[in-house]
């Protein structure tokens, strides 16, 4: 089974990507904050996607998603970013991160399977 | 004897002369055979296409005839052989010698075979006295005519002479160029037949041509008949498509991934945005502002990068545009049936009248349920205006801090909302959101709230009886129960103190208004029907004094009713009826009042609080510290914010109002069984003197002084 990895300081926006994903046959892993998804990634080394949102307390999701890359670990994960609104100045670093995509709160089921489905590939 | 002599001479001379006219007859004849010899020979050749045997055959047969000769025959001179043409027969060998002697004689006659050449001859003739040509016809092999007796015919007959050999020559080198002749004649009839043979193919070729030329004229005109109608059927569909773009009542224009209008676009949105440019940008045309170009743009980019699946990508690009003092709503489909996109078709919808007759709606919805409000718990809904009213002159002073007004619009939100005024308690939301993202609120936003408010109010005012604020609701029994009183004799102190507390509301009211409230919050966060019980004893309270615990109260019960009580399904799971269950109570205990909201929902996670705390440096040990915990600022056990709770502002509000009240806090909670808050509060030393009517013993006593 193919693990996606969903960090969200919410728990019921966890749900709602767990619930999207769990009948296309995803393994999915839960973290609150960019400290448990990392980790969760050491933990796991098999992770084939993140959902990862933006404002969360602590290191941000674009910090989380530079650090991730700097680092040289996951040079390649993708990685798509959450949030209620996509800023111009978020997008732009975080595409230079290297995200892949980016998903609007609330999030819509459907568009969560199409876009982890074809990333995930 | 002399005429013996003279006729014996002349009798010679007549021989003699009769012997030379013989001769020359013979002589005669010779030549008039070969004469008509020669004269014959062509008809042999008239027919081109005979064979040379034939041929060969029929001149055999006719120097036969002619030339009174035993044999005549015509061979074909083949290397080391000669092939007999006629007459027909087998091959006979020629050796070297034979056939150098007939190159080197190519004519000559052989009365008797004396020479060793000649006899070779002889012998493969098998002719003893002959004469023989040999001839080249042009394109065959050279022939060996021979002509004469056998062995046992020759000495019957004359030697042959030259002149023969002369004549037989003749006629040989004559059939020579009749063969020759024929020949070419062939040949001539072979190009002929093949020259028109090639004129035939070239004209049924011709004819083909003339075909296919005319079947292609044919087909171009079918084609170019077929362009007109299609032109014409394209010129219609194009009137029609044009006549729904003139009358949809949509902006119908189609954008490409840069952004760039296309010229084609319906009426109207050249009446909502103008003509334009040919060639402009989408969001130029519709003079969108910064924030719904931005989204455009991170939009399109999304789409270009083709990445995200293409419905993913239009969710970014802005649904709502206002311009011009309209508002708009923008739905963005695909060109093309399969990725990549190519374009978008833009369709713009003028909402303006459908929001503003929500706002309407939402507004008059508001004023029916103040009204309502008003008719069924007058004094309840005038106190909370008055705290409303307080609480939105302290929001527009702008003289707090951005704490203090977090715990105003919250608690304001929530009693607006208690009592209808959803209009109101949505301005109070957006001011909430707009504090928690900004860290700062907006002059707008207050702005709009306090036009709201006070419009709120000049309606109330107008159509309320004058007065509003200084009337008082007095129960026909406190009535009779006060006139009893009076009658049998009361102190006046004791009436005057009694009609004062008239004033004051009996705490089953606002316990009341929070279980109607609770009610609507439960069915609102989908935890179904539940069962609040309302315990209250006969405690009247000063409203002005306590107003703020009631507010203060409805954020327990959300609480509860958010976070305690679960869904009804997950009750049953548990074991738990599927009915949630609240108790909201008030009683005098000792000299306190002491106020209990009890729930039992999954109760308070204290691993939770711990680790919290500690993750905020406080301490955690005891009970009070965590109650403490609790009650802090933005502290949230709490993963989402929803609507209703979850800020960390709702228990800290409480824990202020109970302190300024000079109360205390604490909690009860058991994990999966339920929570009891219990606030306590001092009170004035009570008693109102015994009063003798039964009627008041009944009642016990039910009036505090606070």
């Amino acid at each position: 089974m193919k693990k996606v990895l969903v960090v969200d300081d919410s728990l019921t926006v966890r749900s709602e990507v767990a619930e999207a994903l769990k009948p296309l046959g995803f393994d999915v892993l839960h973290a609150a904050n960019a400290n448990e998804a990392f980790a969760c990634l050491a933990q796991h080394r098999d992770v084939s996607l993140v959902v990862l949102d933006v404002n969360m307390p602590g290191m941000s999701g674009i910090e989380a998603l530079e650090q991730m890359r700097r680092e040289g670990a996951y040079p390649t994960l993708p990685v798509v970013m959450l949030t209620t609104e996509a800023e111009r100045s978020l997008v732009d670093r975080a595409k230079k991160a290297g995200a892949k995509g980016w998903l609007l709160k609330p999030v819509k089921p459907q568009l969560i399977s199409s876009t982890v489905t074809r990333l995930v590939r | 004897m002399e005429t013996e002599i003279h006729l014996r001479e002349k009798a010679k001379l007549l021989l003699q002369r009769e012997r030379e006219l013989f001769e020359m007859r013979a002589k005669h004849e010779q030549i008039a055979v070969w004469l008509s010899l020669g004269q014959s020979l062509p008809e042999l050749f008239a027919n081109h296409d005979a064979a040379l045997a034939d041929v060969c055959d029929r001149l055999r047969r006719m120097l036969l005839a002619k030339l009174r000769l035993q044999r005549i025959m015509v061979f074909e001179i083949q290397p080391g052989a000669l092939q007999p043409l006629a007459p027909a027969g087998p091959q006979r060998s020629c050796s070297a010698e034979l056939a150098a002697l007939l190159e080197s004689q190519p004519a000559g006659m052989c009365n008797e075979p004396s020479e060793p050449g000649i006899l070779l001859l002889a012998e493969a003739l098998g002719l003893h006295r002959f004469i023989w040509s040999r001839i080249t016809p042009s394109g065959g092999a050279p022939l060996l005519m021979a002509a004469g007796f056998e062995r046992s015919k020759a000495r019957f007959q004359a030697a042959f002479v030259a002149n023969d050999v002369a004549h037989f020559v003749n006629a040989a080198q004559h059939v020579q160029s009749l063969l020759a002749n024929a020949l070419l004649v062939r040949e001539l009839q072979q190009e002929r037949d093949h020259l028109r043979r090639t004129n035939l193919a070239l004209e049924q070729r011709d004819r083909e041509l003339e075909m296919a030329t005319e079947q292609l004229r044919a087909a171009n005109e079918s084609l170019e008949r077929r362009i007109r109608e299609r032109t014409r059927e394209l010129a219609g569909k194009n009137r029609e498509l044009h006549l729904v773009l003139d009358n949809v009542d949509q902006a119908l224009m189609t954008i490409d991934l840069e952004g760039r209008l296309s010229s084609e676009r319906s009426s109207m949105a050249e009446r909502w945005f103008g003509t334009g440019r040919g060639q402009g940008s989408f969001v130029e045309y519709v003079a969108a502002d910064a924030k719904f170009a931005e989204q455009v743009g991170i939009g399109l980019e999304f789409l270009r990068d083709g990445v995200m699946p293409c419905e993913v990508c239009l969710e970014h690009l802005p649904k709502r545009l206002a311009v011009n003092q309209r508002d708009f709503e923008c739905r963005y489909l695909p060109i093309g049936e399969q990725e990549p996109v190519t374009g978008l078709l833009v369709v713009i919808d003028d909402v303006t009248e459908r929001l503003a007759r929500k706002q309407e709606e939402l507004e008059q919805g508001e004023l029916l349920a103040a009204f309502t409000a008003l008719t069924r718990d007058r004094k309840g809904f005038l106190a909370f205006f008055a705290e409303s009213e307080r609480m939105i002159a302290e929001l527009l002073r702008g003289d707090a801090d951005t704490l203090a007004y977090k715990h105003v619009l919250h608690t304001l939100k929530g009693n607006t909302s208690t009592f209808g005024l959803h209009a109101v308690a949505a301005l109070c939301h957006a001011a909430e959101t707009e504090l928690a993202t900004d860290a700062r609120l907006r002059t707008e936003t207050l702005e709009r709230l306090r036009i709201r408010w006070s419009g709120l109010a000049e309606t109330l005012k107008a159509v309320g009886s004058a007065g509003l604020q200084n009337s008082i609701e007095v129960s026909e029994a406190d009535l009779a129960r006060l006139v009893e009183c009076a009658r049998s004799g009361a102190s006046a102190k004791f009436i005057i103190s009694e009609l004062e507390c008239l004033r004051w509301e009996l705490i089953e009211r606002p316990l009341r208004r929070l279980a109607q409230h609770a009610s609507t919050i439960a069915r609102r966060l989908g935890k179904g029907e539940i069962d609040v019980h309302v315990e209250a004893d006969e405690v009247r309270l000063d409203p002005a004094r306590w107003a703020p615990l009631w507010s203060a109260l409805i954020h327990l019960v959300r609480n509860a009713l958010d976070h305690g009580i679960e869904a009804p399904e997950q009750r049953s799971n548990a074991g738990k009826s599927a009915r949630g269950w609240l108790r909201l109570a008030a009683r005098r205990v000792d000299g306190s009042l002491c106020l209990e909201i009890e729930d039992d929902g999954r109760g308070i996670d204290w691993d939770t609080v711990r680790r919290l705390c500690q993750g905020r440096g406080l301490s955690c040990s005891s009970q009070s510290d965590l109650v403490r915990a609790l009650t802090s600022p933005d502290f949230s056990t709490c993963p989402e914010v929803t609507e209703l709770s979850g800020r960390g502002v709702g228990l800290a509000a409480v824990g202020t109002v109970v302190a300024q009240l000079g109360g205390t806090l604490s909690v009860d909670t058991t994990v999966s069984n339920g929570t009891r808050w219990q606030l306590t509060f001092p009170m004035d030393a009570p008693v109102a003197a015994a009063v003798a009517s039964s009627e008041l013993n009944s009642r016990a006593l039910g009036t505090f002084r606070v």
